[in-house]
C-alpha cells in the first residue's frame, strides 16, 4: 500500500494538519437510514456498489464490505479516518477506501452516500475538487434525489442543500494551553463554523487537534462556503502562532523543558496510555515547529501519522494480535520507541 | 439530579414529551439521552454540535405553550411515504425519505432560514430535480421534455441544445416579457416554477423549467 495521506510530512508543518471534503447524496427509491430497515438497505448497497463496480473508471478501486470484515478491520478504518464512527456502528455497509486513504465512498451510512477526501495540509481546494469530480461521476452513475428547492435532500437537516462539510484538521496547543479554546469557538460560531475535538474522547482533545467545519449547506454556495474557511482558519492560525511567540518567549525554559520530557518518556516508557501518548505527542509537534528539536534523520512518516497509529485497532493490527489493557499500553509504548524519529536540539544547533 | 434511566450519572438533558396531548418531563444523562435517540449520531456535527437538533427538540419540549397548542395538532401530521410523523421528525431532527421534505418543508420554512443562510439552494446543481420527476408523472415525459433531452440525470446537461429548446411553444405572457427583452432573472423564474408546482400548474412549471434550462445554457 502505498503512503498514505497522513504520513506525508505536510502533516507535520504548521498548524494545519489536513483538509477535509465530504459530500453527502441519497439514492432515489429507498428511504433515509432512519426509515430503512436492514434488508433495504442490504439491497440499496448491493445497487449502489454494482452499478459503480459496472463503471470502467472505479475499476481499480479496492471494494470493501462489512459482511467480510471483523470489528478490529473497521475499527482500524475509522482510526485512519477512512470510515466514520457512524458507520462502525452500521451492521451493514460498504465502499471502497484509495491507496493513500485520501479518497472515501461510504455507502449506506446516516446518508446512503458519503464521499470524503482527505489532503495533508492546506490544501482545502484539493479536498474539494477531489471530491466534487467523484461526485460528478457518481451522479453519472447514481440517481441522486435532488430538489431544485432544497438542492441534495439529505438525511440531516443540518445537511440539506450542498451536502458538503469542508474542514481542516487544525493543532492548536498553545490555545489550548491558554484555556483559549472556548473563546475562539465562541468567537467563530458568529460565522457559521464550528470547533470540535478530533483525538481522544470527550471535549478536549489530548492532542490539542480540533476540526473546523462550516455549518451551513442551504443557500450557500460550495466556493464561498471554502473560501470563508480558508480566512477563518488563517485568523485562528494567527492567533494560535502569536500564542505560540509569546510561550515560547515569556516561558522558554520551561517549554523547551516540556518538549524535552516528553520525548525522554516516549523514547523511554514500557507503557504508555492513548491520552498520555497524544498529549506528549502533540508536544513533540509542537517542539519541531517552534524549532526547539529537529528530526536527527530524514525521518520518515510523520508525528500526525503516529497519533493514529497507536489507537488501539491499528496498534492490534501492527501487531497482528488481539490486545486489551496493560498489553495494549506496553504494545504502544514499544511502538512509539520503535517509530518515533529520533530527535536532536535545534536550539544549540542554531546557536552554533 | 440523577439520570433518570441510569440513576448513576448526573442528568444534564431535559425535555418534554407530548405524547397523544399528555406531557411528561424527563431528566437524562447525555449518554442516555444518545442512547434514547435523543442526540442522534456520533458522526460530524450530527449530534451534539447540531443546532437544529437541538432547535427542533425544543420546538415540542422548550416553549410549554407551543407544545400545547401547535405541536398537538403539527406532530400528527404524518409523510404519506414513509410514515414519519412531525412529532419524530423535530425529535430527531431528521428525515425519513425524500417525500418528508414536502410534507414537512412548509412548516419549518422559518427554522431553514434561522439556521441556514437561506430556505433555498443555490449550489451544486443536479440533472433531475423531484420536482421535474413530478411534472413528468403527472404529464407523461414526452410533452415535458419539449427541447428532446435524455433524461438521463446527467449533471452536466450536455445534451441540452439551445435549438431544440426553441421549438418549445411559450405561453403568450412570457413570450411578450422576452420579445420585450425583459428576460426574467434564473431565480425569478425558478421562484414562478416553484409556485406552479405547489399549485400543481405542471404545464407552466414544465414551460419554466425549459426556460431556466435555456437561459443557463446562454450564461454558459
Amino acid at each position: 500500500m502505498s503512503e498514505a495521506w497522513f504520513e506525508k510530512k505536510e502533516c507535520d508543518t504548521g498548524c494545519i494538519i489536513s483538509s477535509k471534503c465530504r459530500l453527502a447524496r441519497n439514492i432515489d427509491g429507498f428511504n433515509f437510514s432512519p426509515k430503512l430497515d436492514e434488508e433495504s438497505a442490504r439491497r440499496m448497497i448491493d445497487k449502489t456498489v454494482e452499478q459503480i463496480r459496472r463503471d470502467p473508471k472505479f475499476a481499480g478501486s479496492r471494494f470493501y464490505d462489512f459482511k467480510n470484515m471483523s470489528l478490529t478491520q473497521k475499527q482500524e478504518m475509522q482510526e485512519q479516518h477512512s470510515i466514520s464512527n457512524y458507520l462502525v456502528g452500521q451492521k451493514e455497509a460498504a465502499g471502497f477506501v484509495s491507496d493513500d486513504r485520501s479518497v472515501s465512498l461510504m455507502v449506506n451510512e446516516e446518508d446512503h452516500i458519503r464521499i470524503q477526501t482527505f489532503s495533508a495540509g492546506a490544501h482545502l481546494d484539493t479536498a474539494f475538487e477531489e471530491a466534487n469530480r467523484l461526485d460528478d461521476e457518481l451522479g453519472r452513475i447514481l440517481p441522486y434525489v435532488y430538489s431544485d428547492k432544497y438542492g441534495y435532500l439529505t438525511t440531516c437537516l443540518s445537511s440539506t442543500g450542498t451536502g458538503m462539510r469542508a474542514s481542516y484538521f487544525l493543532h492548536l496547543p498553545v490555545l489550548a494551553l491558554a484555556g483559549q479554546i472556548e473563546s475562539v469557538k465562541t468567537e467563530i460560531s458568529r460565522f457559521n463554523v464550528a470547533l470540535k475535538p478530533v483525538t481522544g474522547e470527550g471535549r478536549k482533545s489530548p492532542a490539542d487537534v480540533y476540526q473546523i467545519t462550516n455549518t451551513m449547506t442551504l443557500g450557500v454556495r460550495e466556493e464561498d462556503v471554502i473560501s470563508s474557511l480558508q480566512k477563518i482558519t488563517a485568523q485562528i492560525v494567527a492567533q494560535e502562532q502569536a500564542y505560540e511567540k509569546q510561550y515560547f518567549t515569556q516561558q522558554r525554559d520551561h517549554a523547551i523543558d516540556a518538549v524535552w520530557r516528553c520525548y525522554a518518556t516516549l523514547k523511554y516508557a514500557r507503557m504508555l496510555s492513548y491520552s498520555d501518548a497524544l498529549v506528549m505527542l502533540s508536544q513533540i509537534r509542537l517542539g519541531l515547529n517552534a524549532g526547539i528539536i529537529r528530526p536527527a534523520a530524514d525521518p520518515s512518516g510523520s508525528i500526525y501519522a503516529l497519533m493514529i497509529q497507536i489507537q488501539p485497532a491499528s496498534l492490534q493490527t501492527y501487531y497482528g494480535k488481539e490486545m486489551i489493557g496493560d498489553e495494549l499500553e506496553k504494545a504502544r509504548a514499544l511502538f512509539l520507541r520503535t517509530n518515533l524519529p529520533d530527535m536532536a536540539d535545534a536550539v544549540s544547533a542554531q546557536k552554533q | 439530579m440523577l439520570c433518570e434511566k441510569c440513576g448513576i450519572r448526573e442528568a444534564t438533558v431535559h425535555y418534554t414529551e407530548v405524547v397523544n396531548g399528555v406531557k411528561k418531563e424527563h431528566y437524562l444523562c447525555a449518554q442516555c439521552a444518545q442512547e434514547e435517540g435523543l442526540i442522534p449520531g456520533l458522526s460530524g456535527l450530527s449530534g451534539e454540535d447540531n443546532p437544529f437538533v437541538r432547535f427542533l427538540s425544543g420546538l415540542l419540549g422548550g416553549s410549554q405553550q407551543q407544545a400545547d397548542e401547535s405541536s398537538d395538532k403539527d406532530s400528527q401530521i404524518t409523510c404519506p411515504n414513509c410514515g414519519m410523523t412531525f412529532g419524530e421528525f423535530t425529535k430527531i431532527g431528521k428525515f425519513g425519505c425524500p417525500e418528508c421534505y414536502r410534507t414537512f418543508g412548509p412548516l419549518i420554512e422559518n427554522e431553514f432560514k434561522k439556521f441556514q443562510a437561506d430556505s433555498h439552494h443555490i449550489g451544486k446543481k443536479y440533472g433531475k430535480s423531484i420536482e421535474n420527476q413530478q411534472i413528468e408523472a403527472v404529464l407523461g415525459k414526452d410533452d415535458v421534455t419539449a427541447d428532446g433531452q435524455p433524461e438521463n440525470g446527467s449533471a452536466d446537461g450536455a445534451a441540452d441544445t439551445a435549438a431544440d429548446a426553441e421549438t418549445k411553444p411559450q405561453t403568450g405572457a412570457a413570450k411578450t416579457a422576452e420579445d420585450a427583452g425583459q428576460t426574467p432573472s434564473i431565480a425569478e423564474m425558478e421562484k414562478q416554477k416553484e409556485e406552479a408546482v405547489k399549485r400543481e400548474d405542471y404545464m407552466e412549471a414544465a414551460r419554466l423549467r425549459d426556460a431556466i434550462r435555456k437561459a443557463r445554457e446562454k450564461n454558459e
